[in-house]
């Protein structure tokens, strides 16, 4: 599966990231633990979804004003936002 | 038993509030926001959940507004204490309960002044009162919505409307009112809602809500750990986390979420016309025992389900005793916290014995209820 991960300083942002992509887009996405490739300190979470949802995610990041700390493919975390 | 001091805390609670609180304690009883194991992710989803249908409940536009707090008089305190600084004016009701009235009061000691505007016989507040009191340095009007102690309504539109006019930040106590009556905090011009979690939202003790609308950005009262940007030594400032340091109370969340969940399900307005009904009868039938006196609005038009009353010539706290004792019926007697709101209706000298049916409440017990109350009135 080609996903991405948007990394979010705070869990409740990434809930609710998760909440809005399913509520208006009909997108699945999941939080999961932040990999240690990508890890900077021990506070943020991942909301993982598929790399052609990944613009509609970043807008609604965008929108949200959460602190975040980029996108990165889950396959070799290199960074895309 | 007949349980009807539901203006304290709810019981019975829904079926299921407390299977979910134990699922929580039993299958993933982590701390939420602290780690990224499955348990920790699992009961972080479900306390976003519970921010989720609290924001939608009071129909506000950002969950992450959302606060959690151990009961509503934490969230008045953050709510006033974060809002006003030495120098502010706050404006409030008499008919406020103590979790009002005493932070403010504190604040005069820091430099904070407010004025009171006063309720009629009924403990009705008109709008027009609290803005006659508006200062130049007025920044924060507060008002409960229903009385704690005799169940009238506060024209809440109104006085939102007055404090968006005049640029006020406008807190609302809804802890007798969350839950019973429809609450859309952008229709009606809330600034900031506190409720309690264990009134008529049917969770458990130790849960409260501050919903803070998005334009407002009170000061924190605690800080702490927060699960996020642990690096700074500052207080985080994205919402929730700024004003929730410490571990949260996932496993009553967990039980708030079952709560309003039922909310959603059985309906705001079904739960208050059930409530109202309830008062209803007991109104109908306390009114003709002699020497009973029931206090503020004689009829059901503008007022819950709280009932408050007085038997002439005995004392409101043998009364609610004996109900207790020989009858098994559990209400609240004296002053409620709310001594103020007792001068405006006219109880101070006497205190009340209060009753509040709650969704649970059948006819059955009103009826005895009634009769228990002409029973001891006679003796």
């Amino acid at each position: 599966m080609d996903n991405v991960l948007i990394l979010l300083a705070s869990i409740t942002s990434a809930n609710r990231l998760v909440y809005l992509l399913a509520r208006e887009y009909g997108v699945h996405a999941n939080v999961i633990q932040t990999p240690k490739a990508i890890a900077t300190g021990g506070c943020s979470y991942c909301v993982r979804v598929r790399r052609e949802y990944l613009q509609k995610a970043w807008d609604l990041v965008k929108k949200l004003g959460a602190s975040t700390k980029g996108a990165f493919d889950e396959r070799d975390y290199s960074r895309l936002l | 038993m007949i349980y009807l001091d539901n203006s304290a805390t709810t019981w019975p609670k829904p079926r299921g509030m407390a299977a979910a609180m134990l699922e929580c304690m039993h299958r993933y009883g982590a701390s939420p926001g602290r780690a990224g194991h499955s348990m920790s992710l699992k009961v972080s989803e479900r306390v976003y959940a519970c921010r989720e249908a609290v924001a939608e409940l009071f129909g506000t536009e950002d969950p992450a507004g959302v606060v959690f707090t151990a009961n509503a008089t934490e969230a008045l305190n953050i709510a006033i204490k974060g809002m006003l600084k030495p120098g502010d004016h706050a404006v409030i009701t008499s008919m406020e309960h103590n979790s009002v009235l005493r932070p403010i009061h504190a604040l005069t000691t820091a430099g904070v002044r407010y004025s009171m505007a006063r309720g009629n016989i009924y403990g009705y507040v008109e709008p027009e009162r609290i803005e006659s009191l508006i200062r130049a340095n007025t920044r924060l009007i507060v008002a409960t919505h229903v009385s704690n102690v005799c169940g009238t309504v506060n024209p809440i539109e109104q006085i939102g409307e007055i404090a968006q006019k005049h640029g006020i930040c406008f807190l609302v106590d809804a802890a007798q009112s969350a839950g019973v009556i429809p609450i859309d905090m952008e229709r009606l011009h809330i600034d900031m809602l506190a409720a309690a979690g264990h009134k008529g939202l049917y969770g458990p003790q130790g849960t409260g809500v501050l919903c803070i609308r998005p334009h407002v950005n009170p000061d924190c009262l605690k800080q702490g750990g927060t699960g996020s940007y642990s690096e700074q030594k500052e207080q985080p400032e994205e919402r929730p986390d700024k004003y929730e340091s410490g571990t949260l109370n996932a496993v009553g969340i967990c039980g708030l979420l079952a709560g309003v969940t039922f909310l959603k399900r059985v309906g705001v307005e079904q739960i208050g016309a059930h409530e109202a009904r309830m008062a209803g009868m007991l109104m109908e039938d306390l009114s003709v025992i002699r020497g009973v006196r029931i206090h503020g609005l004689p009829t059901l038009a503008g007022r819950t389900g709280v009932v408050s009353f007085t038997v002439d010539g005995m004392d409101c706290v043998e009364i609610a005793n004996e109900l207790d004792a020989r009858y098994g019926i559990a209400c609240r007697a004296g002053y409620h916290c709310a001594y103020t709101a007792h001068q405006t209706i006219g109880t101070d000298r006497t205190g009340t014995v209060r009753l509040s049916p709650g969704a649970f409440s059948v006819v059955a017990q009103m009826k005895s209820t009634a009769r228990a109350i002409a029973e001891l009135a006679r003796r």
